[in-house]
Formats: C-alpha cells, structure tokens, sequence
C-alpha cells in the first residue's frame, strides 16, 4: 500500500551523522503502511521526532498503532464529507461559470488538503511522545455532519436547476425520489445505475424527452 | 478509428498524466472527473459539453471512496471516454445530442479503470518487496528509485487501460449507433438519469435532520434560479 511512499519520504530523515544512510532504521519503516493519505502527515510527524530523539520502538509502535484509527477517521472526514461537500459547491459554481467550477473546486480541495497537511505535520511533531491526546481532541466527526448537514441544501439547489432547465420537471423529481429511495434502502451506485438506466430506455421508446440543461445562469 | 487517432491519442496522455496526481503523487484533485473531462473537452474541442461530462461523473461517482484498503471505481477513464466518444463523434450524434450515447457507452472504462488500478497495486505489492531487498544490501538509492518507478508505472497502465477501453469502447458505439440509427435519440432521460442518482448518493443518511428542511429550501431556491425568476 502506502509503505513505499513513507520509505521514500522518511528516508532522508534516516541518515547518521556521517551521512549515510540508517539501515537498520530504514528496515523499521519499508514494512505495510496504510492510512488516510493527509492523515499520513501526523504519523510522519510522530516517526520523524521519535526517531530523532533516539526512540525507535515508540516509533514503530505509534505507526502500527494509529494507521488505522487515522484511517478511519480521515476517511469520514476528506472522503465522505469535506470532498463531496467541495466537490459540489463547485458544481454549483460551474452553472454560473463552467471555469470558475473548475477552480473553485482546484483552490478550495488544495487549500484544505495543504495546510491540513502541514498542521498535521507540526502536531505531529509537538506531540510525539502522547500522540493519542492531539487525536482524542479533534473533532473530526463533528465537522464531518456540519459538512453533510451543508451538502443537502446545496443538492436540492441543483436538482431545482436541472429540474426547471430539463422541461420535465416532475420526471426530473420523480427519477430522483426513486433513486433516493433505494439508496435508503441499501442498494448499491451500480445496481441504482441499472434500474434508472432501464427506466430511462423505456421513457425514450415511449417518446419522453429532456432536455440536458447545461448553459450557464447568465 | 484511424481518423480519430490523434483524439485517442490525446485521451491517453492527458489520463496518463493525469492517473500519477490519483496515485498518491500530490492528490491536487486533477484527477477529479470534473477537472479530467473539462481539460479534455476543452482540448477536444468541446468545452460546454466536457465540462457537463465532468459534472454527471462527479456526481454519480462521489460517493465511491477508498475507505480502508477497499479499491473503490474511479472515474477518470470513464469520463475521459466520453469526451473522446463526444469529440469523435463515434457516439453517433455530435454536440449536445451526443452527451447521453456518449455517457452511456463510456460507463464500462469504469470497470475496467479499476482492473487496472487492482493490477497496478499487486504490482506495486511487488516493488515494496524489491525494495526491502535493495535495502538490505545497503542500496538505498535504488531503493527509493524502486517507489518513483511504481509511480510512473501506475502512468503507463493506466495508458495502457485507457487504449484499450478507448479503441473498444469507440467502436462498439460505432456499431451500436450504425446498427440501430434511433437507439441515440432514446438515450435522452438517461442522459440525466446519472444525475438523479449521483445527487441522491450525496445526501445524507436516513437522519438527516436539518438535512430535509435544507434540502427543500434549496430545490426552491434551485427552481426559481433554473426558470430565471432568480437570476
């Protein structure tokens, strides 16, 4: 997984004063590693000030120990609530101005991924030798509803575009409210896809259009 | 085929370049649908309707996440083939009319970019052990060489999926469409039907609360902007 990539960032971390490199502590670290890729940053942080100030064991056992709780953590966070979240404000953006979209979505994904990165680093780094008290104080959860809580009303703003734009606006609410309820139903994308898809298909056979409202506002 | 090859031939380098920014090399989000198929369609020839692409495969797709050492489908080739079925025209329409045939015949590169992606993770399985060895007979150089070569090889297979989903995907929407003149003209709901589903795989769970009020008020504010009573 991500191993190779912690060995190659770690590694010029890794030499002794001669200059060359630690074998031995390279060893500790060209092993499995797999984690949430921003979260990877804290653990980076913990590893580098460990091994700097003599403490191998504790380095291994941090990394071991915290990849998967990050994992988790920033896969709720980024995956499931901050990306989507980005990624469509910046759809919305798009309708105004298809390049404004683009960037809006470049800027704000790159801001939030860099400088998470970079706090997550320096955290790292300060609290390397209790690194469970930084993680037990973020609130990742928490922003992760706020960021849900903000993706409904903007989904509902663009369904009403694309409603009102197709000329069919109650087929537009309907296929939604179909594909709504079976995604609470537990039904997969992929399954989803099939049905509409095939309800799709009979709707053109029988004559029924829409039309693709893809023009900006103005 | 022969007449689109400098089409295929821009999809693969741009997904190419693009697939080292999905493999943990930045992760600047470039290798987003929305970005991929605008860059594309712009190149192409086709902006208005790249940057639609882009937005269907945003959405429909924004939900598949690599939660653990799960190998979610991405939908970068996906969305790159549409545009190159679009701009080609091999979708049996062209402009607008081509959206819907040209979303419909490029959802299988999905498939497929994730059976190369799988194949490039062994792969890379591989380099770690490689590595180690180098490792212990002190070559750290080569070693850490090993890691930039797995990156780029991730470049070359994806360029590798990308012609292959591209030159089949091209012509099976080429028969299809000749065979069955009208069956683009059906496309037209489905066109949009990724739409619905993408948008409901965004909402929140079954509690979602202040969700629903916020939800409401949006699909009215949405409808008065998109009859232009709004704007």
């Amino acid at each position: 997984m991500q191993g190779l990539g912690f060995f190659f960032v770690i590694s010029p971390w890794l030499r002794k004063q001669d200059g060359e490199y630690d074998i031995k502590a390279l060893k500790r670290h060209l092993v499995y590693f797999n984690t949430h890729p921003f979260m990877a940053s804290y653990l980076l942080g913990v590893v580098a000030k460990l091994e700097r100030d003599g403490e191998p064991k504790a380095a291994v056992r941090a990394k071991e120990s915290l990849m998967g709780p990050m994992g988790a953590s920033g896969d709720g966070l980024f995956w499931a609530s901050l990306g989507p979240l980005i990624a469509i404000l910046s759809l919305c953006t798009a309708l105004i101005s298809p390049l404004a979209g683009v960037l809006t979505l470049i800027l704000l994904h790159n801001a939030m991924q860099i400088s998470v990165r970079w706090k997550l680093f320096n955290r790292g780094w300060e609290n390397a030798h209790d690194p469970l008290t930084y993680i037990g104080e973020r609130q990742d959860r928490k922003v992760a509803v706020q960021a849900q809580e903000v993706i409904a009303p903007v989904s509902g703003f663009l369904l009403g575009i694309v409603a009102m734009r197709s000329g069919t606006p109650g087929t537009v609410l309907l296929l939604f409210a179909l594909s709504l309820l079976l995604f609470l139903k537990g039904w997969n994308s992929s399954r989803i896809l099939l049905v509409i898809l095939m309800i799709s298909l009979i709707m053109g056979w029988l004559g029924i259009r829409m039309e693709i409202p893809w023009f900006p506002l103005r | 085929m022969t007449g689109n090859i400098p089409q295929v031939a821009a999809t693969v380098f741009l997904g190419s370049i693009l697939t080292l920014d999905r493999m943990a090399f930045g992760q600047f989000c470039l290798s987003r649908p929305f970005f991929a198929a605008s860059l594309l369609g712009w190149v192409l020839g086709c902006p208005s309707e790249g940057v639609f692409i882009g937005i269907i495969y945003e959405l429909l797709f924004l939900r598949s996440i690599p939660a653990g050492s799960f190998i979610p489908l991405h939908p970068l080739h996906g969305s790159l083939i549409a545009v190159l079925l679009l701009a080609s025209g091999s979708a049996g329409n062209t402009g607008w009319s081509a959206v819907p045939p040209a979303l419909f015949f490029s959802l299988p590169a999905v498939w497929v970019d994730r059976s190369f992606e799988v194949f490039w993770r062994r792969s890379n399985e591989r380099s770690l052990l490689k590595a180690t060895a180098l490792v212990r007979m002190g070559n750290v150089r080569f070693a850490r060489g090993v890691h930039v070569g797995s990156i780029f090889k991730a470049s070359l297979f994806s360029a590798g999926a990308l012609l292959l989903s591209g030159i089949v995907l091209t012509a099976l929407s080429r028969f299809t469409t000749g065979q069955f003149p009208s069956a683009a003209a059906y496309l037209s709901v489905a066109g949009l039907a990724p739409f619905f589903i993408g948008l409901a795989g965004v909402m929140p769970g079954r509690k979602f609360g202040f969700g629903r009020i916020g939800f409401i008020s949006g699909l009215l504010l949405g409808a008065l902007a998109g009859s232009g009573i709004l704007f």
